[in-house]
């Protein structure tokens, strides 16, 4: 491997002086603290970035806000952070098409602020992970992160219409485009979501949008029992209602069900569902009040997050066993997804519980962090050659991937 | 000709009765629904396992003989198209809807189940399944997977891509995985998001787990009919500014109109287009748009609107629109049909393009589309009879593709690249991304045995012009089949 100086000569000649940077101890990737932080300004000069890196065995990790970049296994090397940081801004948005295309290290508070203003027709991503203050589009791509308005509207994977992006040989390329409706090509995208920043370096993405809620009304079900809770959340499944959101919060011990619709949408569907399954709509003030109290649950706090999933009927007995032993659950239980926060030493338990309810778990925050285990021998195998054919070198964040990709 | 080995290897595989060597009887599968392209494929097996299909795929492999998946054949884009002296795996014997699960809304259901057999099921338990193509009747799930399928009910409730939860895979190398599952958020690579739409490139998928979505409490459907397809564009843009977001937008125009009513009668106004738009959810929200809708019509020229009072009523406003395709025949001895999308921002524009467009080259050309997201489907009408007509009609429709990918639009909302488009590709993708997805399609099937030449383009398929199938005269005269 070429000394820092050398490396550093190099990606000067390629960025500018004042886009590389030694790193320090705060830009380490999950405990790997890499020699240089190199910020390209556009397509073209990460394309010079990963092949310099590529042709010199570095190896590069692609960074956003940093917010989930502990997210995925302990990279094997990080040579080089490539800040997406310059390459930010919106490339297109036609509100009445209901699209936009926006740079990868466009943050999202930024971009639904954009959004939300848009003359005569306010309209919004519907994404929303937590830290999504400081998060960047090609980080919540990258992660497949997604918040509360998954109930509805799904991830990343569902929103997203088209991506650039480079490979580590320097090949930009684009899939998709900024139409909605698009079976042209592979959908490439679809792999860069949840890649974790191991195929590559994702530059541009267009998304769906939806048009911003004239009105939103939420019910609230509180009950100190997680099985009530999970019995009214399911009940909610079969109601003719489209909720935006339904989340089961603990210890708060409530079910918060949000209607984003038409002011008499929003309230006749809050209505039935109080009237047909208890609960209360809470008015504005209490809405507030109630958001408060589970507002980043359960990431703020100490101890260890992971990422939950299960079949959504077997949600109730993965928390029966489970309320005591974590700190803080945010389940989406009509998907069978959320988070949970818990001692370290509570790992094992907290795992075999999800395994016994037929889930998993993938541990996203306080050491032993991974992309979770790959559960068909096959698919793995599918995986590494998609890996080797677009990132032959192992250039991009090697072993952050499930089996060590 | 396969050679022997192969032939009985196929035949143990799948028994005498899933296998199909006749030449006369292979000629069912030499083209899906784009009937201008056909290819004979050496053998047709019928397999009624996952395990069948896995052995008929290492069996191909190890003669080094390419195969293609194949539903009911419904397919728009010559996806389906067999290769010659291949084999065509055809899965309408797969078809048995295997697991209804209402409390966790998926149902598992195996390759050959028709689109709306889905619904059917379960339907009567307050449940749908949303992507609708047009062809739903007899159109497979394995065909939709490998299509991405849209469908008019698209515009709210997404593709296929969105309602495909997981899969049992059999890749290019016949192993048998699984893809995604009844569980969210499988780790490591979304395998599965890639196969949805890669139109049978990739694997052949074997089992399939789908989302399903409660029907919701009213669905209101009105008829609106205009002067002309820029006034019901306006409506259009109109619409989904107030923030609406209905079920459904297609729009027809004169000429598809009095198509669908010499079939269908379905009392469709005669005008220069027709909207219907679909709002369903809560009774009184769906009531309340539903006005709305119906204001912004008439303030954007709506000569008429009509409501569809009974069930029975909207049934026939969509049977009408779904028949628009098969009603082209009463109208044109052939026809050829583009699926170009562009910004609905442009609909205005692009429709008088093509308006122009038909006046130059002489063809008429009748639209029939999905309003609400773009998606054109112009459908050049031609006499094959008449000298040059065929060409003529190709050349028109892919100008119109052209005016599509212009507009920062796509060659292909939901039927898909397959052989008809692979040529169009380029104009659409950088060299760089064509070779990306190439990329990705070895990584899958470093072979190149599985369904060859369908979705990207290769030099041998582009170098060529591509022409019409016609039947040469002794064939026209019942005197001989092309075998």
């Amino acid at each position: 491997m070429a000394s820092t100086a050398q490396e550093l000569h190099l990606f000067t000649e390629l960025v500018g002086a004042a886009q590389v940077r030694q790193a320090d101890a705060a830009d380490a990737v999950g405990g790997v603290v890499p020699s240089l932080v190199v910020s390209p300004g556009d397509e073209e000069e990460v394309a010079s970035v990963l092949s310099a890196a590529s042709a010199r065995g570095l190896a590069v990790v692609a960074r956003g806000g940093g917010t989930k970049i502990d997210w995925g296994s302990r990279p094997e090397r990080c040579d080089v952070v490539l800040s997406t940081s310059r390459i930010a801004g919106i490339v297109d948005h036609e509100p009445a098409d209901l699209v936009c295309v926006v740079r990868a290290g466009t943050t999202l508070s930024s971009l639904q602020e954009t959004l939300a203003s848009a003359a005569g027709f306010r309209q919004r991503l519907m994404l929303d992970p937590a830290q999504g203050a400081h998060a960047t589009i090609g980080g919540v791509v990258a992660t497949a992160a997604s918040g509360p308005l998954r109930t509805r509207f799904g991830t990343p994977r569902d929103l997203v219409i088209g991506a650039s992006f480079v490979l580590s040989d320097g090949t930009a390329g684009r899939s998709g485009g900024k139409v909605v409706k698009n079976v042209a090509g592979f959908d490439v995208a679809k792999l860069l979501v949840g890649s974790l920043g191991t195929l590559a370096v994702i530059t541009e993405v267009a998304f769906r949008l939806h048009p911003m809620p004239a009105a939103s009304r939420t019910v609230a079900f509180e009950s100190r029992s997680v099985l009530d809770l999970c019995g009214f959340a399911n009940r909610i499944g079969q109601l003719q209602v489209t909720p935006s959101v339904v989340d089961l919060h603990w210890p708060q011990g409530v079910v918060l069900v949000r209607f984003d619709s038409s002011e008499l949408g929003a309230t006749v569907q809050a209505e039935r569902v109080t009237h047909e399954l208890g609960g209360r709509a809470l008015d504005a003030d209490e809405e507030s009040a109630m958001t408060a109290t589970v507002a980043g649950s359960p990431w703020t706090g100490s101890g260890m997050v992971g990422a939950v999933a299960m079949l959504p009927s077997r949600a109730g007995e993965f928390l029966s066993s489970m309320s005591a032993t974590c700190d803080a659950v945010a389940l989406r239980p009509l998907l069978g997804t959320g988070e949970v926060r818990f001692a370290p030493e509570a790992l094992d338990m907290v795992g075999s519980a999800v395994r016994s309810a037929g889930g998993r778990l993938v541990v996203r925050r306080g050491g032993a962090t991974s992309a979770g285990e790959a559960e068909d021998d096959v698919a793995l195998e599918l995986m590494r050659s998609v890996k080797r054919q677009l990132d032959p070198a192992r250039t991009l964040s090697p072993g952050r991937q499930v089996g060590g990709i | 000709m396969l050679d022997r080995a192969l032939l009985a290897r196929l035949r143990d595989a799948v028994g005498d009765d899933g296998m199909i060597t006749s030449p006369a009887a292979v000629q069912t599968y030499a083209c899906d629904g784009l009937t201008g392209r056909r290819v004979s494929p050496a053998a047709v097996v019928l397999p009624l396992s996952t395990d069948e299909v896995a052995e008929v795929v290492r069996a191909c492999l190890e003669a080094h003989v390419p195969f293609v998946a194949r539903g009911a054949g419904t397919g728009l884009s010559g996806g389906a198209l067999p290769v010659a002296d291949g084999v065509v795996i055809g899965l309408s014997r797969m078809r048995s809807i295997l697991d209804i699960d209402l409390e966790n809304h998926q149902v598992t259901v195996q390759p050959g189940v028709t689109n709306l057999d889905v619904s059917k099921a379960v339907r009567p338990l307050g449940y749908f399944y949303a992507p609708d193509p047009s062809s739903q009747q007899v159109c497979t799930i394995g065909g939709n997977v490998a299509e991405n399928s849209g469908g008019a009910h698209c515009l709210k409730y997404g593709f296929t891509t969105h309602h495909v939860l997981g899969a049992t895979f059999v890749s290019a190398d016949g192993r048998i995985a699984r893809l995604g599952g009844r569980v969210r958020d499988s780790a490591g690579y979304d395998l599965l998001g890639m196969v949805v739409g890669s139109e049978g490139t990739l694997g052949i998928v074997t089992e399939v787990v789908l989302r399903i979505v409660r029907v919701p409490e009213s669905t209101e459907t009105v008829l609106a009919a205009f002067s002309t397809m820029g006034d019901a564009g306006e409506a259009v843009s109109r619409i989904i500014a107030t923030g609406i977001t209905p079920a459904a937008i297609e729009m027809m125009d004169r000429l598809a109109i009095q198509a669908c009513e010499e079939i269908v009668h379905a009392g469709y106004p005669d005008c220069g287009a027709a909207l219907i738009v679909e709002l369903d959810g809560p009774s009184v929200e769906s009531s309340a748009f539903l006005s709305q809708v119906i204001d912004i019509c008439t303030a954007s020229g709506a000569t008429e609107t009509r409501v569809a009072a009974t069930e029975a009523e909207r049934a026939l406003i969509w049977k009408a629109r779904k028949a628009a395709f098969a009603s082209m025949g009463r109208i044109s001895p052939n026809y050829y049909v583009q699926d170009g999308v562009i910004p609905r921002t442009r609909l205005r524009d692009v429709l008088e393009s093509i308006t122009a467009l038909s006046a130059t080259y002489g063809l008429r050309v009748a639209n029939v589309f999905h309003a609400g997201d773009g998606n054109l489907h112009p459908l050049v009408l031609y006499d094959d009879t008449e000298p040059g007509a065929g060409a003529r009609a190709l050349e028109l429709a892919g100008l119109i593709l052209e005016l599509c990918i212009a507009a920062g639009g796509s060659i292909t909302g939901e039927h898909g690249v397959g052989s008809d488009k692979a040529c169009y590709m380029p104009k659409m993708f950088s060299p760089g991304s064509i070779a990306v997805m190439g990329r990705v399609r070895d990584a899958f099937d470093p072979s190149d045995l599985c369904n060859p030449g369908k979705a990207l383009p290769t030099p041998r398929l582009c170098g060529e012009v591509p022409g019409m199938y016609r039947p040469h005269a002794i064939e026209v005269a019942g005197l001989a089949e092309r075998l």
